[in-house]
């Protein structure tokens, strides 16, 4: 008996999410012999995007995809699991958030999490999407003092939060607004993504200087919401299927996006004039002060919040100075190579 | 006929089926009947002349976004947020008493060429089978969209301020109260129309 | 339930017969829509049409884009009451009073104005509206010509940037949005300057359709034309072309814009002294019912489009149409076709939403240029707001121009609609026509 779950994203049908998750899918139906299929429905078909979570829920769709900050309106925990800001405040990279996510005792909070918002949903974090760029300015920044000249349209919810804590203006602006309003001159400076999406929306047509080194989604992950009836509804292997497709994913996609920015980010800069700088220095420790300190005010308010932020702490402190000892060499050697390319 | 264009003056009379209302009802109408039709689009008039106000702040709200942007460098964390929910609050709180007007719109070209006996006759059973088992399915699912949504505390996510949603989800339920108290003198009007051949309170 | 016995998506094909046969008993076509669409969907999918309901009137009552309709609306109920519309229409005639049909190409410049400031169809529309029908009226012009001019131009809203659907468009398509931006603007000329000249043939051939000024409403002296000239064309003028150049230099999004545009037609009000409390007062509810009306039929229309997404009718149609192997040229004809057609029931938003995304691989596939194709589903999802009965911008001109009958307003709509399919058909020809601004600014 063929299943053809229903599943909608709160993105259009060519992002790079979708050809993964539609990778993913294949996956699971090829697991299960057929037995599970996934018709990928573009952001919009039943429900609006901000109702997605509410119709996977319902049952009005079967699943739903986005990334898990996305429902930080719901639940304010759902950010460190989509978005840790600066890392969590403790150093986190996308690698190391997987290493906390599948040893460290993630995933059993991330299940804990749909409970907190008493939903009836089983997720399955599928997509590592960061680290993403700083943003893209009509002229070069040198400090903060420059920074703070600029009208910047930051991410929602608490990273763009914490941009207002450290004195700049930001602005909240729908995507669809953003070109328009930086040929405009509304807003001076604006984050999206990482080279690849960036790239396809089009901001090298409008500003030219592009900051890689940002702070307020260095790990970001997207994932997908199954209903729990439809879950339940499943067989033992059927179950076992979703769970290895959904671990394959997790590298699979980290893989694809490193080679995809690369291709991008070597197409900004040779081809379309884009010029990339490092970030100020001083950028650094104030962000992460500032972040530091919403989350600890998030803490004290929400215990759910405080008691994955813990966990995230007490692995960071077991795993961080290990990791980035070792990315610091990494990073050293790689910069030599890119360094001999110019 | 659309041939000979009749005398318009927009400022008095805009909308198609615009109803007059809030005139008197016929002596001959039960007194119970008359008084609940005349007071219930007392209230929606009510209600729509309070509402309507709500595109004032919109006004204020985006113009000082835009000073405050443009010469001071100070954007606002709510302009965004304030307005679509005033926004939202306008037209939702806002069509009980369009209804009341006759406002919304009907693909009439067909029934403003009916007696009004059978305008009448359409109207009072299409409120009874379409309106209001359409509108209470509706309001009964709302009250449940806004129960969760105070029960989870939940947040707007598209901007840094994140203001709560209930208060807009809850104009949601309102407005379809409206709609559905309104709906009663409607359905009592169409069923003066189909059984007198005549609207009440209009003179017409 | 039925869908054991029916395929979901055939009963969509049904849904649409009787949702055309429904309305037109009468009753208000929002309640029929939830209605009808509560019933298919509840046959399709059961229970959960309900929550779909709930789901679809909570976002567009959270759309911030939208919030611009109020705000226009209000803009030209308050330009109205000061009077200046009268006088900007007066003095075109004046101006051209000799001309025949002189109000037409008033309506359309006026149309082209306002599409560069808003994004918005129902906005235009009614605006147009408010506007013009009654000089038309007033001057004795043909009903069916006037109302086709209103609605066509004020669908140009949509195609003229700044756009709602290209912003749309972009994301899906891959295209930055400043692309099919400059893509829209000669496209959107173009067709001004067909409806133009179709109004002036049609004068041209049945004067009374248009007639000129009768003489004795004639200036009597130049300087007076001047003067309502300059009284009725320069603040109105200056009003738009702030709230379109705050968008233009950068002081505001649409929204704003559109905020500042109501401040602006407010101060003006006060300015010319024609604004009490009392008239105030009246604007407001006029803009509470406008908005009310417009609003409650997107919503509405927004959820009937869901339950038809939901049961799968625009997919199936779509797989038929992948699965036949012709020539390219013939498959797009196809594709406008379908596009074209879906455009009767439905609104611009669906149909973006589901089809686009579907029908792309296989455009990509035939060698199109995605720009021009875009730029082709924009001009032909315009007409999907001309085309009757479910065709907004006819109910949206009937909202504020009681007196006009539904029937000539469809009939004046489906003339620009031809109008609408000629110009689609050159940009077929002349893929330059959308290609060339976009080369010029931005290069390869
Ligand atoms: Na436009
Ligand atoms: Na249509």
């Amino acid at each position: 008996n063929a299943k053809t779950l229903k599943c909608q994203t709160v993105i259009n049908a060519k992002a790079d999410e979708v050809v993964m998750l539609k990778d993913f899918g294949q996956t699971v139906s090829e697991l299960t012999d057929g037995s599970i299929k996934f018709e990928i429905l573009p952001a919009g078909t039943v429900v609006g995007v901000k109702e997605t979570l509410d119709a996977v829920d319902k049952g009005l769709i079967d699943c739903g995809f986005a990334w898990t900050h996305y429902w930080s309106g719901e639940h304010p925990a759902a950010m460190l699991f989509g978005s840790p800001v600066a890392g969590a405040g403790v150093g986190i990279d996308n690698i190391a958030f997987l290493s906390w996510f599948q040893y460290g005792g993630g995933k059993e909070l991330y299940d804990q999490l749909w409970k907190e918002m008493k939903r009836d949903i089983k997720g399955f974090m599928l997509q590592p999407v960061g680290p993403e760029a700083l943003g893209w300015f009509k002229e070069p920044i040198n400090s903060m003092a420059d920074f703070r000249k600029y009208k910047f349209r930051t991410p929602p919810g608490i990273p763009g939060q914490t941009y207002k804590d450290i004195g700049v203006a930001s602005v909240a602006m729908g995507g669809g607004d953003i070109l328009p309003a930086l040929e405009a001159g509304t807003i001076d400076a604006a984050e999206w993504c990482c080279p690849k999406p960036d790239s396809v929306f089009g901001f090298q047509k409008v500003l030219k200087h592009y900051y890689l080194q940002g702070l307020h989604q260095v790990v970001v992950n997207a994932d997908l919401y199954v209903n729990g009836k439809v879950y339940r509804a499943m067989s033992k292997r059927e179950k076992k299927a979703m769970e290895v497709a959904a671990n394959a994913s997790l590298s699979k996609a980290m893989s694809y996006r490193i080679y995809e920015n690369g291709k991008a980010l070597k197409f900004l800069t040779e081809e379309a004039g884009v010029i990339l700088h490092d970030t100020p220095a001083d950028y650094f420790p104030a962000y992460m002060a500032a972040a530091k300190a919403s989350l600890e005010k998030n803490a004290a308010k929400n215990a759910f919040f405080k008691k994955v932020w813990d966990s995230q702490k007490e692995f960071a402190d077991i795993a961080v100075p290990f990791w980035s000892g070792a990315q610091m060499s990494n990073a050293k050697l790689g910069m030599a190579h890119a360094a001999t390319l110019k | 006929m659309a041939e000979e264009p009749t005398k318009l003056d927009i400022s008095d009379e805009m909308i198609a089926e615009r109803r007059s209302g809030l005139g008197k009802m016929p002596d001959d109408m039960p007194k119970w009947m008359a008084s609940l039709i005349t007071k219930i689009d007392l209230f929606s008039k009510w209600v729509g002349n309070v509402v309507c106000w709500i595109t004032v702040p919109l006004i204020l709200a985006m113009t000082y976004e835009v000073l405050a942007r443009k010469l001071f460098t100070a954007p606002t964390m709510w302009a965004y947020d304030m307005s679509r929910f005033l926004y939202g609050a306008l037209f939702m709180l806002g069509a009980g008493y369009a209804l009341s007007k006759g406002v919304h719109i009907r693909a009439d070209f067909l029934y403003r060429n009916f007696k009004v006996k059978t305008q009448g006759i359409v109207d009072f059973w299409l409120y009874i089978i379409f309106y209001f088992p359409g509108l209470l399915v509706f309001f009964y699912m709302t009250v449940g969209f806004v129960q969760e949504s105070i029960m989870r505390s939940e947040r707007g996510m598209d901007t840094a301020w994140m203001p709560y949603m209930w208060p807009i989800k809850l104009c949601l339920l309102i407005g379809i109260a409206f709609l559905l108290i309104q709906g009663v003198s409607e359905l009592f009007k169409s069923y003066w129309a189909a059984t007198r051949g005549k609207w009440p309170g209009e003179s017409k | 339930m039925l869908a054991e016995l029916i395929d979901p998506a055939i009963l969509g094909f049904i849904l649409i017969g009787v949702m055309l046969f429904a309305i037109f008993v009468g009753f208000p076509i929002s309640f029929t829509l939830i209605f009808l669409g509560f019933v298919f969907g509840y046959l399709g999918f059961g229970h959960l049409v309900f929550y779909l309901m709930t789901l679809q009137f909570s976002m567009v009552m959270t759309e911030q884009t939208l919030a611009a309709v109020p705000l226009f609306v209000f803009m030209g109920i308050m330009m109205e009451q000061a009077g200046l519309m009268e006088r900007l229409f007066s003095a075109f005639q004046l101006m051209l009073a000799k001309v025949r049909g002189s109000l037409y190409y008033a309506v359309l410049f006026v149309s082209v104005v306002f599409a560069a400031a808003t994004g918005i169809v129902g906005a235009s529309v009614t605006i147009l509206g408010i506007m013009a029908a009654k000089s038309m009226n007033k001057s004795g012009y043909n009903v069916r010509l006037a109302a086709g001019t209103i609605t066509a131009g004020g669908t140009l809203g949509i195609l003229i940037p700044p756009s709602i659907m290209l912003v749309v468009m972009g994301p899906i398509m891959e295209i930055p949005v400043t692309d099919l931006f400059a893509a829209a603007i000669i496209p959107g000329i173009l067709l001004a300057s067909l409806y133009a000249a179709y109004v002036t043939v049609r004068c041209w051939i049945d004067p009374s359709l248009g007639p000129v000024l009768p003489v004795e409403l004639r200036a009597t002296s130049m300087k007076a034309v001047w003067i309502e000239f300059f009284f009725g064309l320069v603040p109105p003028a200056l009003l738009v072309f702030a709230a379109l150049g705050s968008i233009l230099f950068g002081f505001a999004t649409p929204t704003e814009a559109a905020g500042c545009g109501a401040m602006g037609s407010l101060l003006l009000a006060l300015g010319y002294k024609k604004l009490t409390l009392r008239k105030l007062q009246d604007a407001l509810v006029k803009t509470l019912e406008i908005s009310a009306l417009i609003m409650v039929l997107v919503a509405a229309s927004n959820f009937f489009g869901a339950v038809f997404a939901r049961l799968g009718t625009p997919m199936l149609l779509t797989d038929f149409l992948l699965s036949l192997e012709m020539n390219k040229y013939i498959i797009l004809a196809i594709v406008m076709a379908m596009i074209f057609l879906l455009g009767w029931p439905l609104e611009w938003v669906p149909i973006v939403m589901i089809i686009i995304p579907i029908i792309l691989p296989l455009i990509e596939a035939l060698g199109f240029n995605l720009t021009w194709f875009a730029i082709l589903v924009a001009v032909n999802l315009q007409t999907a707001w001309l085309s009757p009965p479910v065709a907004l911008s006819a109910y949206f001109l009937k909202g504020v121009v009681p007196e006009w009958d539904l029937k000539d307003i469809y009939i004046g709509m489906m003339q620009f609609m031809v109008i609408q399919i000629f110009g689609l058909i050159l940009i077929v020809i002349f893929p330059k026509i959308a290609l060339w601004l976009p080369l010029y600014l931005y290069g390869q």
